[in-house]
């Protein structure tokens, strides 16, 4: 078990590094991902969240760091790990030349146990008819027979990298409710990664943000939307020098004749503080999660002069 | 100690079955073609120019049928279909199921790599088995049908020894379809290699130290004996190169 865990962490990571060459695709990541919780994983393009799901996976060994999943080390105990992991990759690769009751017979002899009357169930949800050949499936079917291939082993953890890239609105809004309905009903915990915003909104309750192998946020989804927000303002006498060095304060950006603030937190107090330099204009504004992602993977913190 | 899993050596069992129908049915042609070329082949060279070098060996070989089928059999056919079959097979054991990218399916199930590729080399190495003692015992019958007679004991005697250096050229096709990931090139390195473990066997006074002097069965060929030492060695020796594919597979990234 990875120094500090509790048994109430699904995935614990410490000091997790990834490079490749010269390159760091994943740097230094601490991540606490609670039993039970629907964890949304987001960056942009190559910042390292697949490289960190391949990790977790012992499909790639970590440079640097320790990794445990649901207590389990896996630099020890990976095969354990394994047992209670169900995934979903980005590219749902399968056997294409199976028929698909034959891919899930194959799947059923690979884990110490599986549930046929909930693979049945999902396969009836899905309608994924079980004579068609693999290959033949679409994109979006294939995805869904890859879910239904990995909640088999009625894993405590499922891990889904891009489980929606690919699909259309449809098919995505009965990926995600099957996910809310079916997973997150039975108390398991699912970690996800994802640039689909949207998705991760509708059925995350924590969200972790990387950009460029870092852990730049990680929150609970109603506590990140409760205290990141954007204040503009605009000052009757000039802005204070300190500002962007405000505890709570992000970064600091001009905007025409006021300044837009990135809070991070203590939102109350610093709405405070500004009203005390009696300013002409003040105004909080509520960000969606794609606005935080863009603010935290695309801003720089801007020093006031 | 390997562990294997059945639902994965069922699986190798199925997609390597084409290769198994083609090896069974060039090896059962060649079986049912050789009893029947002996004549043929003993007229044609008895007016043909024979080089002074290969005189010897010819007169030998086409005195009877026993030493005929034998160096047909055993001196190449049969090793030369073997290393071609044990080749396909091999090259896609590891590398087709990454160049499809059926590998991280695999890998996140809870098997532990050893554990895979000792599926898919048991599955080839069954097959390779199979087909190679069938057709060795199909000759006998279709030797005697064609009105030829031949001791069967040494051909049985050969078998072990066969079959432990087809395990060597086995393990030797895993360790490049580990190293490549791309089943072409696998392959093709792994021709590479086994063209210069031929080598010595070009030679006639290094032939020992050449893999296929042994996948032909030459100790054998010299007293009837199986050479039961020779097969132990060999069968450390594919031991011990199935543990390098395996290591590979264990440092590999993917």
């Amino acid at each position: 078990m990875v120094q500090g865990q509790t048994l109430n962490d699904a995935i614990e990571t410490r000091g997790l590094t990834r490079r490749f060459g010269t390159v760091e695709a994943v740097a230094g990541l601490d991540l606490t991902v609670p039993r039970g919780s629907v964890f949304g994983l987001i960056g942009p393009n190559g910042a390292g969240k697949t490289t960190t799901i391949r990790m977790l996976l012992g499909l790639l060994r970590p440079t640097a760091g320790r990794a445990a999943i649901l207590g389990f080390d896996l630099a020890t105990e990976n095969l354990a790990a394994r047992a209670r992991i169900g995934y979903v990759p980005e590219n749902a690769d399968l056997y294409g030349y199976m028929r698909v009751r034959e891919l899930i017979a194959f799947t059923r002899g690979l884990y110490p146990r599986w549930d046929d009357r909930l693979v049945a169930r999902h396969l009836d949800l899905f309608a994924v008819p079980k004579e068609r050949r693999v290959g033949s499936l679409s994109r979006g079917m294939k995805a869904q027979l890859a879910l239904v291939l990995a909640l088999g082993p009625v894993p405590e953890l499922l891990i889904l990298d891009e489980p929606t890239s690919g699909m259309d609105p449809l098919a995505r809004k009965q990926f995600l409710s099957t996910i809310l309905q079916e997973v997150t009903a039975a108390g398991q915990t699912v970690f996800m990664s994802t640039h689909i915003l949207s998705d991760v909104e509708r059925v995350a309750d924590h969200v972790a943000l990387l950009n460029r192998g870092r852990l730049v946020l990680t929150d609970r989804m109603d506590r990140l939307k409760e205290n990141v927000k954007k204040v503009r303002v605009v000052f009757a006498d000039g802005a204070p020098p300190d500002l962007s060095h405000w505890p709570g304060v992000r970064a600091v950006s001009r905007e025409g004749r006021g300044w837009l603030i990135s809070v991070e937190s203590r939102l109350d107090e610093i709405r405070r503080r500004l009203q005390a330099l009696n300013p002409t204009y003040l105004e909080v504004v509520d960000l969606t999660l794609e606005e935080v992602f863009i603010d935290y993977t695309g801003g720089e913190r801007l020093a006031l002069v | 100690m390997p562990s294997f899993n059945r639902q994965l050596w069922l699986k190798e069992w199925r997609e390597n079955r084409w290769k198994t129908v083609a090896f069974a049915l060039v090896m059962a042609a060649t079986a049912a073609i050789t009893p029947f070329t002996f004549d043929s082949v003993r007229e044609l060279i008895k007016g043909a120019p024979v080089p002074r070098w290969a005189e010897g060996q010819l007169t030998a070989m086409l005195a009877a049928y026993p030493a005929y089928v034998w160096a047909s059999w055993f001196g190449k056919s049969l090793f030369q279909m073997a290393t071609l079959f044990l080749i396909l097979y091999g090259m896609s054991a590891m590398a087709s199921e990454v160049s499809r990218g059926t590998f991280s399916f695999l890998l996140s199930k809870p098997l532990r790599r050893g554990t895979i590729l000792f599926s898919k080399w048991l599955s080839s190495a069954a097959a390779f088995a199979l087909v190679t003692v069938l057709s060795t015992l199909l000759l006998y019958p279709l030797s005697r049908a064609a009105g030829h007679a031949y001791a069967i004991g040494p051909h049985l005697a050969a078998l072990p020894m066969v079959l432990s250096s087809g395990l060597v050229v086995l393990s030797l096709t895993h360790v490049f379809s580990v190293l490549f990931d791309d089943p072409v090139k696998a392959g093709g390195a792994a021709a590479l290699a086994l063209l210069v473990l031929s080598i010595p066997g070009w030679f006639h006074g290094i032939r020992r130290w050449s893999l296929f002097y042994y996948f032909a069965a030459g100790p054998v060929a010299e007293d009837g004996s199986p050479h039961w030492w020779f097969v132990f060695l060999l069968l450390l020796l594919a031991a011990a190169v199935y543990t390098v594919a395996q290591r590979l597979l264990e440092r590999k990234d993917f």
